[in-house]
């Protein structure tokens, strides 16, 4: 292991780390704008040069392999002075047009012009016009801004392997561009935007929808597959605005797809349900009058497994005190599992919470889906139905449809207006998943922490308020506690959840070991 | 009584009572000009503004128009009262003030006692009765306050009033008003009693009699920078807190009735009455002459009381104990050392 | 000293000091304005309501950058962006609203207004007869 020198600072990195990584992983910051840690060096910025031991002159750090005894220096005179003629350099043709770039405020260009106080600029021949125009769809540039890093020409080529964008022309009139009649149109075209270290890459979606120094950053997952990508929402004044990936190593490194970053217009969707029909106390009466008449297992239950492990451990419970058979369980597949090149993953379940559903429940009944409740229905054993969704646009089977007209009673939680809360005599308006805090375990069985980023609609009540008002109702439960004391009771039930809490699930979550127990054993 | 005695006490009384608007139209100009600012200007009757001329009658007509409140706890008898008692005393000292010289063989002077002064030193007195009255019978902690400061003041004041008075009496020899004015008229200004009435040794005298009869007058008048019977940063309106409508106009016309008869005193007693040399001839006895004395009688008056305005609007109020001690340990050991000159100087070159 | 000390015990000569200040103020300009009468003319920058500014060509000049609604201390505007329909720009403010009753007329937006598109004008007289005419939208903005 090579042991190297950082600003006098002995650390051991591992053989033929680059200079830069290791400054950084010893918590040293070298400004750079090429180098990205999910991505191959480039050495094009010249942002990051160093003093190293090695050489008389000044190196890129993200191009230089650490050696045995090699000493780097990060700060100095000529280094400052370097880094401030390389900005000089990079604001030649740069617009600055900060007020109105929508980049403005988390830019890497801004924040080391701040830095190193290059505040006048000595160029005064006219700059360079290079286009504005779109991508593709999601995507525009903004030419002038592009500082020509190629981070986002190496993501299409290592990442997401469909490389669509180049770049094009030489010297200052360099930029980045598609070919001719090829837009750039992948399932991870937006990260190009997180990535892109100026404005030249804008989402359409976000474009002038915010200003990033109003808007708040609330740290959550990704609910839109079961891989459960770490994500950064933005929002502001109780609004979602964008979601961005969150970095972590262990699920999605640094990316996230185009698809979970624009899963967040339903949350504000005309069609939320913000008025309940009837109240929990009429659903847990006739749940109760209908299991008094036909006798234990005329109530049923549907689950979706968009629900949190809170939710999932309550609606259980709440099966258990009707007597009820397992619950149908409504997931939402959709096309087939898609690997990039990069390693990153979509899941073909567009639900998060697959792989707790399927702990409780067993792996046979998840993939029965809804087949046995219709069966159950028609033939006339289940005469009430508690149906609890989180699923935006769920798709619900044809024949499940047929089979509520037979239903003597059903009540729904659920987040947007569908056919069954049409058909429901009760429905009782629940939360997205920006709206609540719980735990979603993800298909690698990694347990996530989620956490309300927007207020709910006014009529909205917590999925787990709800369920244990219900269970209250039925004598089932003492007290109506918050989400996180739920989870304490499901790390005491549960084994693999075993001495876990919020605290210890952090920003990363937590990868859960086998359960002891087998399924049958759960409630 | 003749019509002759008829028409001088409604002329007196309409002088002193048409004074007090023209009084304070002149106090709010005046403050106005000296604050930069224009004053009353929007008032108009038939159209004709005439500076705000008429503003005191609006405001008469508002203070009619008022709601008359006695406070449920006030002692209802004396409370009517007070007003009163504060606003004849000045009107009756005019009675012995000659406003001119005379018409025919009829003198301007409602009626000429020949103890003229004193009975003015006594009736002024009695305005303290009215200001300590209302201040008690309110029976509000501010206006009893206010009355007590208003009988302390106006008795430590009368003193010093009443010992420049003297002095004038030791000049003039006499206590008869009409005596007084005439000793004036015999020569130029130096037969004025500020000037020594005529004899040049007792010029440094009359003046400092003058000086200090007008500042006690200014305290009597409860006027600034003696003003602390009212003084609205202590005590909310002082003695007349409680008083509203026409019961406080009584007040606020009493004060301008006061300070008119304070003012005629001081030109009667030390500025030679209704004479000027050179404009007054004190033997013509025609309509035109008798006018003509009442004009610069009138005329010294206004002059007096515009000091007495320009005075309020430039020095600050003092102190409660300020006001004491000058009055007691100034202004009383002054006059004292002063009558003793006079009489000094009297006794030795007098007349007699 | 002793003089001036003993000056100072008589009064009397700071007296006349003060009259005759008095006196010279009773002669001098007035300074009353006789407003319904008579408009005052606001001092040079008097900070009075805000407008909008055009270019030459009569459209808004601003760009939506929301640097006036950053640097506000009261928070009373309010801007939602949009693209342009003009190529010389990206974005303009689709609503710009300012609620004039918290703003403070301190004048920071016309500070931090890079395209010197927003000003306060010199109108004082800030009246209205309910709480939302007080909240000045673009085209009311745009207009003064």
């Amino acid at each position: 292991m090579p042991k190297v020198k950082i600003n006098g600072k002995e650390v051991e990195v591992a053989p033929g780390t680059l200079a830069l990584k290791a400054c950084l992983e010893a918590g040293v910051f070298v400004p750079h704008y090429c180098y990205h840690p999910g991505l191959t060096p480039a050495g094009n910025c010249r942002m990051c040069l160093v003093k190293v031991s090695n050489s008389r002159k000044l190196e890129a750090s993200c191009m230089y392999p650490c050696t045995d005894h090699l000493e780097i220096t990060t700060e100095g005179p000529d280094i400052d002075k370097a880094r401030r003629d390389v900005l000089e350099f990079l604001l030649i043709n740069h617009p600055l047009d900060c007020p109105i770039c929508d980049k403005s405020g988390e830019c890497a260009l801004q924040d080391y012009t701040y830095t190193y106080r290059r505040g006048v600029s000595r160029f005064v021949e006219p700059k360079n016009i290079r286009p504005t125009k779109d991508l593709g769809p999601n995507i525009k540039i903004w030419g002038n801004r592009c500082i020509v890093c190629t981070r986002c020409v190496r993501f299409c080529e290592e990442i997401s392997g469909t490389g669509e964008l180049c770049v094009v022309n030489r010297g200052d009139h360099a930029v980045v561009d598609v070919f001719p009649g090829v837009p750039i149109d992948n399932p991870l075209s937006l990260n190009v935007v997180d990535i892109c270290p100026v404005g030249a890459l804008i989402d359409k979606n976000f474009l002038y929808s915010a200003r990033v120094w109003f808007a708040q950053e609330t740290k959550t997952v990704c609910a839109t597959c079961s891989r459960g990508c770490n994500a950064l929402v933005t929002s502001l004044d109780g609004r979602i605005k964008r979601i961005v990936a969150r970095p972590n190593a262990a699920v999605n490194q640094y990316w996230m797809c185009d698809e979970g970053r624009r899963n967040f217009e339903y949350v504000a969707s005309k069609r939320r349900l913000d008025s309940r029909r009837g109240t929990f106390e009429e659903m847990t009466s006739a749940a109760r009058a209908i299991v008094k008449r036909y006798g234990s297992g005329s109530v049923g239950g549907v689950v979706s497994t968009y629900q949190t492990v809170e939710e999932m451990h309550l609606f259980a419970k709440l099966m258990k005190a009707l007597e009820a058979p397992a619950p149908g369980i409504l997931t939402a597949e959709r096309g087939a599992r898609q690997v990039f090149p990069g390693g990153f993953v979509i899941e073909a379940d567009k639900t998060p919470n697959r792989a707790f559903a399927v702990r409780l429940w067993g792996e046979a009944s998840v993939q029965d889906g809804l087949a046995r409740v219709v069966t159950d229905i028609d033939g006339g054993r289940i005469k009430g139905l508690i149906v609890l969704n989180g699923i935006p646009h769920p798709p619900w089977p044809q024949a499940f449809l047929a089979a509520m007209e037979k239903l003597e009673f059903l009540a729904v939680i659920d987040i947007l207006q569908s056919p069954v809360s049409d058909r429901a005599s009760v429905v009782l308006p629940g939360t997205a998943w920006a709206e609540k805090d719980g735990v979603f375990v993800n298909v690698d069985r990694r347990a996530q922490r989620i956490h309300c980023v927007v207020p709910p609609p006014a009529g909205a009540r917590l999925e787990v308020d709800t369920l244990q008002m219900a269970l209250v109702a039925l004598g089932a439960r003492q007290a109506v506690v918050s989400a996180e004391t739920v989870f304490g009771e499901c790390a005491r039930e549960y084994s693999e959840f075993a001495g876990l809490d919020y605290a210890k699930l952090g920003e990363h979550g937590v990868g859960l070991p086998e359960a002891t127990e087998s399924v049958s054993a759960a409630p | 009584m003749n019509i002759w005695d008829l028409a001088k006490i409604v002329f007196v009384i309409a002088l002193v009572l048409q004074g007090v608007p023209v009084l304070v139209w002149l106090e709010r100009k005046i403050s106005a000009s000296i604050q930069g600012r224009i004053g009353p200007n929007r008032t108009a009757v038939l159209g004709l503004k005439a500076a705000g001329f008429f503003q005191p009658v609006a405001d008469a007509v508002k203070l009619l128009f008022k709601e008359d409140v006695t406070p449920g706890a006030a002692d209802r008898f004396l409370y009517q009262l007070a007003p009163l008692f504060v606003f004849v005393p000045p009107l009756l000292v005019f009675t012995v003030i000659p406003f001119g010289n005379r018409i025919g063989e009829e003198h301007l002077q409602v009626a000429n006692l020949p103890i003229g002064v004193l009975f003015v030193m006594s009736v002024l007195s009695l305005g303290v009765y009215g200001v300590a009255f209302g201040g008690w019978a309110s029976n509000n902690k501010y206006s009893l306050l206010g009355g007590l400061r208003a009988s302390a003041q106006l008795i430590s004041y009368e003193l010093t009033l009443g010992l420049s008075i003297i002095t004038i009496i030791l000049m003039a020899g006499t206590v008869d008003m009409r005596e007084i004015v005439a000793r004036q008229t015999r020569s130029a200004f130096l037969s004025w009693n500020l000037f020594g009435g005529g004899n040049l040794l007792l010029l440094p005298s009359g003046l400092v009699a003058g000086l200090v009869f007008y500042v006690a007058a200014l305290a009597e008048n409860n006027r600034l920078p003696f003003d602390l019977p009212e003084c609205e940063a202590e005590l909310v309106a002082g003695y007349h807190t409680e008083y509203s409508s026409m019961k406080f106009a009584m007040y606020f016309m009493a004060e301008y009735a006061a300070m008119i008869t304070m003012s005629a005193l001081f030109v009667t007693l030390f500025l030679g009455g209704w004479h000027f040399p050179g404009l007054v001839d004190p033997a013509d006895t025609s309509w035109i002459g008798g006018l003509l004395s009442h004009g610069v009688f009138v005329a010294k008056m206004g002059a007096v009381i515009a000091l007495y305005i320009w005075i309020r609007w430039t020095l600050p109020r003092f102190r409660y104990d300020q006001l004491m001690r000058l009055g007691w340990k100034v202004l009383l050991p002054i006059a004292l050392v002063n009558l003793l000159v006079i009489a000094v100087i009297g006794v030795a070159w007098g007349e007699r | 000293m002793k003089m001036g000390k003993f000056k100072m015990r008589l009064y009397l000569p700071a007296v006349a000091k003060g009259l005759w200040v008095t006196m010279r103020r009773f002669f001098s300009r007035k300074e009353t304005v006789e407003y319904p009468d008579q408009a005052k003319v606001p001092r040079k920058g008097y900070r009075g309501e805000h407008r909008l500014k055009k270019d030459e060509q009569g459209r808004m000049k601003c760009v939506a950058c929301f640097m006036c609604q950053t640097a506000c201390p009261a928070e009373c505007i309010e801007i939602v962006a949009g693209p342009s329909p003009w190529p010389d720009r990206d974005k303009i403010p689709v609503t710009f609203n300012i609620d004039m009753l918290k703003c403070i007329y301190c004048g920071m937006c016309e500070e931090a207004c890079p395209c010197d598109a927003i000003e306060l004008t010199p109108t004082y007289n800030i009246v209205a007869t309910s709480r939302a005419d007080k909240i000045y939208d673009l085209h009311k903005l745009l207009s003064r």
